[in-house]
């Protein structure tokens, strides 16, 4: 489908979070992410915190009962107290906070000279105080794209949440060792003109702020959300898309997906559908209770309940495609599987099918006295539950008469998006009485560098003599502050065979040898100041790195000979083997010397030998 | 003017932003933004604070606290602390709740287990609380029990909750009903706190042990949200600065465990006081009286011991079995036999000195070594006492509110209510 964004009114801004490297932000435990078996799990509960609403007693009482059991798993030596909820926060990690002050400066932000750090409720149980820490640093920032002037409202510097390990129906399990990593977080204006602008953007707030070279690398270190809304439609939200090239795509289908609910929408208007504000729910187990439907007959064997209920005017709607292989029908269900934790639904739409035959749905459509224009949804599962299901079925049934409802979707695979959470209201948030305010003082502000952005550090390698993939490479790497220092340390030694040396070999030594090496930052120093001053031959590099030993123990057995000791070899050699021809004899004599001396000279001393 | 809750807009040199102003903070203008966040702006920029509008005037009527027939009623005294406590949202502060209704819509669970009765008597730190506010608490409890509540919870700052639990043990004689002190180790504003597990399962103990009556602590177990224990009174000691579980007894095993979920009150061992009808009465400590805590560590000085001159009593944290530096054997040992002096003098001008141990856990043994015996010699109390250097200072005060000093002296090594052990268990 060719969209015309202008046309519809497009808008949207995104939302990028990027862990930074270092230690947590408020405790001195690493950022490491573990696979291991954790040491300990501890077991608690949040509670809805009271007074918010003025919402009481039974139905406050209630809902804690049925809240769900947060298991927290924990290693002693890398997480603390202070992850647990059982000790005070420490004051903020000054170098994460450095590197937000670098990234708000580089986003042409005004950087709060008082700081503040907010606790946000949080209540999935996602951090165990049952609040993230949260702080503004920059405002009225904006980003320079190719044609769009992006503004950059705010700059946060806040802690990541625990990592979820699964979620079952009474209990959530969470890993302690994502919680605390420094997160940055970006958020744009809503102006971003086209889905291929808001990869640009993403591209180039992620560039700038791993420029700084503090942050975090690989899966799930950078994640961005999306804001997406047409004119007719209404702001959604899209979690979780964790790569580039998906942005557009995600974008796209969210408009699609925004012009087809506005042509539902208009259809049941014109059809005069009213909302449901009565559930007329409908027993319909022994109507179907012989038909072919696996489903059905598992329900029934489990002595579940297979519920009906009408929708009054949605006959051919639910089952209308509002994205690629997902019909209003798929957002019904994703609701019912969410809220209620059901399987799935059955509507009228979809059959005659699944084993489900046309006599049956006739007589369904009778007991639920559906006339020509009226659909049906048929939920099996305990009576509780499948009540439940349905009564989220009609509020979002509802919600297509009135166009697109306000929600948080995630991103799957297929860069569809499905039902998440309802939009949440405004933030709660309050101070953490436990940090005081922070004073960040134009002096300080005055003393931030902006680091060397990776896309003008590409060009400049390259001219150094890098391949244009190597450039990229150190560029975008970790290292390469510790590339540029080699390279202005070691001027004699080829710019390229640093780059190679610190980011290939330890692949090639891998792949070749099986070795995995890590050579300190010693290591290289020696290296390359034994080749700088000729004293090993570039072509025991490789030799000794895989090694896997200190390099200043073993460099001695690789060093070259002088000139005068290799004459002297060589003379021995060439007389031994007087009958042999040029070629062959250099053959012997390399083999002999190899990493004596470099070829160049080799060949060059046995030709004055020779003469 | 302006004031927290307005809406209003900050004008400095180079920015207008507007925001909800908050309660200032130093040298800074506090403003809540839009977006949630708070910000602070240096004073000295700001050149107007100019007022948009009021807050909207929010008031929630909460549905009367009636009395449902057939459950016990319990009256929750509030001394302060965090237990009982809830954000504004609006401004950030922190608002304190202790109206009967208040406290059941923060914990709307305790309509099922009992009718609540709730009052502040002080809103305080407890690391600021003096001998006078063991009295008052006691008397409000005494109060209460007159009013037919069937048990007394005291909501309590955890600093010094120990303290409290031993004073009011010694102070209410005879009494006939359970008296939990709860407190919190995670404030109520947040969904993680303990406030509420620890003040349900206070609740909780006293409808399900028909027959505990004393003083005790209702506390977490662990670092899980799933027992509380109850504690004695008199031999338990906050032994961690923040976790949950910090409250420990000492020398001592705890009286039961409570199981929110399953209802369930498993007691761990008996000899509790029992129940019963009548009024306990209340001996108060001396609101004027002077008791010290001394602690014994290496080069310590006699002046130290002699600025406790004049007081009423000394109670001194020995170092391992009850020992403070007496014996002078080299040159630069002379200070000790000043302080050995300076201690009999102290006990020469009636002030009654005691020992403890600052190992906390362990029995006091001053005929182990010479030098404990010489501190004996000279009329050093608390030999074979395995009490807390806390429970001691408590003890110590509440004698000699109560009895005449040679009293005193022969009632401080005797077990009274269970703050000195009978036998060493392991």
């Amino acid at each position: 489908m060719e969209l015309n964004y202008k046309q519809l009114g497009f808008k949207c801004g995104i939302e990028i979070h990027a862990q930074l490297e270092g230690h947590k932000l408020f405790c001195n435990c690493p950022t490491e992410l573990r696979e291991d078996e954790p040491h300990y799990v501890i077991k608690r509960n949040l509670r809805a915190v009271a007074g918010e609403s003025g919402k009481v007693d039974i139905a406050a009482a209630e809902e804690m009962a049925e809240a769900k059991d947060f298991y927290y798993q924990g290693y002693y030596d890398t997480n603390c107290l202070i992850e647990l909820d059982e000790n005070p926060p420490n004051l903020m990690n000054t170098d994460a906070l450095k590197v937000t002050l670098q990234v708000c400066k580089m986003l042409n932000s005004r950087i709060v000279e008082g700081v503040q750090v907010m606790r946000k409720t949080v209540v999935d149980g996602s951090n165990t105080a049952g609040f993230q820490r949260t702080a503004l640093i920059g405002t009225d920032g904006y980003l320079d794209l190719k044609k769009t002037k992006l503004g950059i409202p705010t700059i946060i510097l806040e802690e990541d949440a625990c990592r979820n390990i699964t979620e079952e129906k009474d209990r959530v399990i969470w890993s302690l060792d994502r919680l605390g990593i420094p997160l940055i977080e970006i958020g744009t204006t809503p102006d971003i003109k086209n889905p291929d602008e808001a990869k640009e953007a993403a591209e180039k707030l992620g560039m700038l702020i791993r420029s700084t070279g503090k942050a975090k690398r690989g899966l799930g270190t950078i994640r961005q959300d999306l804001n997406v809304s047409i004119k007719e439609g209404t702001r959604v939200e899209i979690k979780g898309a964790q790569d580039l090239k998906s942005i557009p795509k995600l974008i796209e289908n969210e408009v699609i997906r925004q012009i087809n609910l506005v042509s539902i929408s208009k259809e049941l208007q014109k059809r005069r559908v009213k909302e449901l504000r009565e559930l007329k729910i409908s027993d319909v187990t022994n109507l179907v209770a012989h038909c072919d439907s696996k489903i059905i007959k598992q329900s029934i064997k489990a002595k579940n309940k297979i519920l009906g209920i009408k929708l009054t005017g949605f006959k051919g709607l639910i089952g209308k495609e509002v994205q690629i292989n997902r019909r209003l029908g798929t957002e019904f269900s994703d609701r019912a599987k969410v809220i209620a934790g059901v399987g799935g639904i059955f509507h009228s739409d979809e059959l005659p099918a699944y084993g489900i035959t046309l006599r049956e749905v006739e007589i369904l459509l009778q007991d639920l006295q559906c006339d020509a224009n009226d659909a049906f949804v048929l939920v099996a599962d305990k009576r509780k539950r499948a009540e439940k299901a349905l009564s989220a079925v009609v509020e979002r049934a509802n919600q297509s008469i009135l166009g697109v409802p306000k929600e948080v979707r995630k991103a799957n695979k297929d860069n569809t998006s499905s039902y998440e959470r309802p939009m949440p209201g405004a933030a709660r948030m309050y101070p953490e009485t436990d940090i005081p305010t922070l004073r960040i003082t134009s002096e300080e502000i005055e003393a931030i560098e902006i680091p060397e952005l990776i896309e003008d550090k590409i060009p400049k390698y390259e001219k150094l003599g890098l391949g244009s993939d190597l450039a990229k490479l150190v560029a975008k790497s970790v290292k390469a502050p510790l590339f540029d220092n080699f390279v202005a340390q070691y001027p004699k030694v080829k710019a390229a065979f640093i780059a190679e040396i610190i980011m290939t070999m330890d692949k090639m030594i891998k792949r070749q040898f099986n070795i995995s090496i890590n050579p300190t930052e010693e290591d290289y120093n020696i290296l390359f100041g034994a080749l700088s001053g000729e004293k090993i031959p570039k072509e025991n590099v490789m030799d000794i790195l895989k090694e896997n030993k200190p390099v200043k123990e073993i460099i001695g057995k690789y060093s070259m000979m002088s000139d005068t000791e290799l004459e002297k070899e060589m003379q021995k050699i060439v007389s031994e083997k007087k009958d042999l021809p040029f070629n062959a004899l250099i053959g012997v004599v390399m083999k002999k010397l190899r990493g004596k001396a470099s070829g160049k000279k080799i060949s060059e001393i046995l030709k004055k030998i020779i003469g | 003017m302006t004031k927290p809750g307005d809406r209003v807009k900050v004008i400095t040199s180079d920015q207008e932003i507007e925001g909800i102003l908050m309660p200032s903070e130093n040298e800074f203008v506090v403003l809540k933004m839009d977006t949630g966040y708070n910000i602070g702006i240096d004073k000295k920029r700001v050149r107007e604070i100019a007022l948009l509008s009021h807050p909207p005037k929010r008031e929630v009527e909460l549905p009367k606290a009636e009395p449902k027939t057939g459950l016990p009623t319990i009256s929750i005294l509030h001394t302060g602390g965090t237990i009982a406590s809830k954000v504004d949202y609006a401004t950030g502060g922190v608002i304190a709740r202790f109206s009967p209704e208040e406290i059941l819509q923060m914990f709307p669970e305790l309509r099922e287990i009992a009718n609540i009765d709730s009052r502040l008597i002080r809103n305080m730190w407890s690391g600021d609380m003096r001998f006078g506010h063991y009295n008052i608490i006691a008397h409000e409890i005494k109060k209460e029990i007159e009013k037919g509540a069937q048990g007394i919870i005291v909501t309590h700052g955890t600093d010094t909750l120990h303290y409290t639990s031993t004073a009011l043990s010694f102070i209410l004689k005879d009494l006939g009903v359970p008296v939990l002190i709860v407190g919190a180790q995670r404030s109520s504003d947040r969904g993680s706190s303990d406030a509420a597990l620890n003040l349900l399962s206070a609740a909780l103990f006293i409808t399900a042990s028909k027959s505990f009556a004393g003083v005790a602590i209702c506390m977490h177990e662990n670092e899980e949200d799933d027992n509380c224990i109850i504690l004695p009174g008199l031999n338990s000691r906050k032994m961690h600065s923040s976790r949950r579980d910090a409250f420990k007894a000492i020398n001592a095993d705890p009286w039961a465990r409570v199981n929110l979920k399953s209802r369930k009150v498993n007691f761990l061992r008996t000899g509790f006081p029992k129940r019963n009808s009548k009024v306990p009465e209340v001996h108060e400590i001396k609101e004027n009286l002077e008791v010290g805590i001394l602690k014994a560590h290496p080069n310590l000085f006699s002046d130290t011991i002699l600025s406790f001159k004049g007081y009423d009593g000394l109670i001194i944290e020995g170092t391992g079995l009850g020992h403070i530096s007496i014996d002078e054997i080299d040159d630069l040992t002379k200070e000790n036999t000043k302080i050995y002096s300076a201690i009999k003098e102290l006990i020469s001008n009636e002030v009654i000195v005691a020992m403890t141990t600052q190992t906390i856990y362990g029995e006091v043994d001053m005929n182990v070594y010479a030098y404990g015996r010489k501190l004996l010699d000279i009329g050093m109390l608390g030999n074979y006492c395995d009490m807390t250097p806390e429970t001691a200072f408590i003890k110590l005060a509440w004698l000699l509110s109560n009895y005449p000093k040679n009293k005193v002296r022969e009632l401080y090594s005797t077990n009274l209510a269970g703050e000195i052990s009978k036998r060493l268990e392991k």
